[in-house]
């Protein structure tokens, strides 16, 4: 009996020495935590090319996005089994993060795809026949992500694809929400005042 | 306004929209610089940490420039029809995006001690954010604006001269 008494004394002890020690050293541990800064390495410029793009609308956006993932330890075939007994089919231990995006969306005309065929002037008047509306751009750069929670439980080829699939939906959502309608309408009056200040006598826009 | 997430996502994958805007522009960009960006850092351990940390990524940076035409007056366009000669002053050329697109940051190299935990993504995340930040720095001194006035004005001076007029004069408000 009083070496039960003995062995659960010094568990005690030990586990409260565990606790101490561990607090001690997180605390120590923030309290020299640095901001990590990059190196100062030059960019290199790779190409110079012209363009010709007349962005006509831009669409921004900005969205928190919570996302969640079977936590190391069951993320595998054994967490996959455990998982499937689960009413709802969710991993029994997950690690989430939440994010805040943004993103901007821009849209308009590649007028390098216009042609010489593309104008045509017929008693003063400009008939000009313009491609399609197009999403031009769809920015959003690391400046506009904000790991708002559980980043250190993630990769980040495991966020980066977060992102891809955020970037895909801000440009779904842009669509819908009539960015290429609105860039085809502002451009449409953009252009014919354009060509209307070179004197034509009207700007007919097919 | 913030809408109501998707149910059906909730547990998988859940987003709150919070703020969309769609607004007019007549942005026309008439340069684009890709450059290439490395990002690099080294975390050098101190007590009681034990173990270096060091990662380094390539990337790629896309710079769009040219003329905002949002405010400008096309009254201010001077033509003699007769020698059918054609003036006019272009707003100066501005930078209108700096695209860091995540499909194209790569990681070409990492190494940890074999105390030390990886870098987690919140620490790369922040990396990434100081590269944007200096890339952008560092493109005000590479004559893009320069460049996309130049591109802007061979871009017009096509333009005119095949829509009839035989003398161009193209220069820029400074």
């Amino acid at each position: 009996m009083r070496i039960v008494i003995d062995i659960a004394l010094a568990a005690l002890v030990l586990g409260f020495l565990y606790f101490v020690g561990r607090k001690l050293y997180l605390h120590i541990l923030s309290a020299k935590q640095k901001k990590l800064t990059i190196d100062d390495t030059p960019s290199s410029v790779v190409s110079i090319e012209k363009i010709a793009e007349l962005t006509t609308a831009t669409y921004f956006d900005e969205k928190v996005i919570v996302k969640k993932k079977p936590k190391g330890i069951v993320d595998n075939k054994v967490g996959e089994i455990l998982a499937s007994m689960n009413k709802d089919g969710q991993p029994i231990l997950e690690d989430e993060i939440c994010m805040i995006a943004k993103a901007t969306i821009r849209a308009g005309y590649d007028f390098t795809e216009l042609t010489p065929e593309s104008f045509n002037v017929r008693n003063g008047v400009l008939y000009l026949r313009l491609p399609s509306a197009k999403i031009l751009d769809v920015i959003s750069n690391p400046a506009d992500w904000e790991y708002f929670a559980g980043a250190d439980k993630w990769s980040y080829d495991q966020t980066l694809q977060i992102e891809e699939e955020t970037k895909e939906l801000f440009t779904k959502e842009a669509i819908e929400n009539g960015i290429l309608k609105a860039a085809e309408e502002n451009g449409r009056n953009t252009i014919k005042m354009i060509f209307l200040s070179l004197n034509y006598k009207d700007v007919v826009l097919e | 306004m913030c809408l109501k997430s998707n149910k059906k996502q909730s547990l998988e994958w859940r987003t709150r929209q919070c703020l969309k805007q769609l607004t007019a522009r007549s942005d026309f960009a008439t340069t684009k610089y890709t450059l290439h960006k490395i990002i690099k850092a080294k975390d050098v351990a101190s007590f009681p940490k034990i173990g270096d940390r060091q990662v380094l990524y390539s990337s790629t940076v896309y710079v769009k420039a040219g003329i905002n035409f949002d405010n400008f007056n096309f009254k201010n366009v001077q033509i003699d029809e007769g020698l059918k000669e054609i003036t006019l002053t272009l707003p100066k050329a501005q930078i209108f995006s700096t695209n860091m697109p995540s499909l194209q940051r790569e990681k070409v190299y990492e190494r940890k001690g074999l105390f030390r935990k990886k870098f987690d993504s919140g620490e790369i995340a922040e990396f990434f954010k100081q590269g944007e930040q200096s890339v952008k720095e560092e493109i005000k001194n590479m004559g893009i604006i320069e460049e996309a006035q130049r591109n802007a004005m061979s871009l017009f001076k096509i333009a005119l001269l095949q829509l009839g007029y035989n003398v161009v004069n193209i220069s820029f408000e400074s």
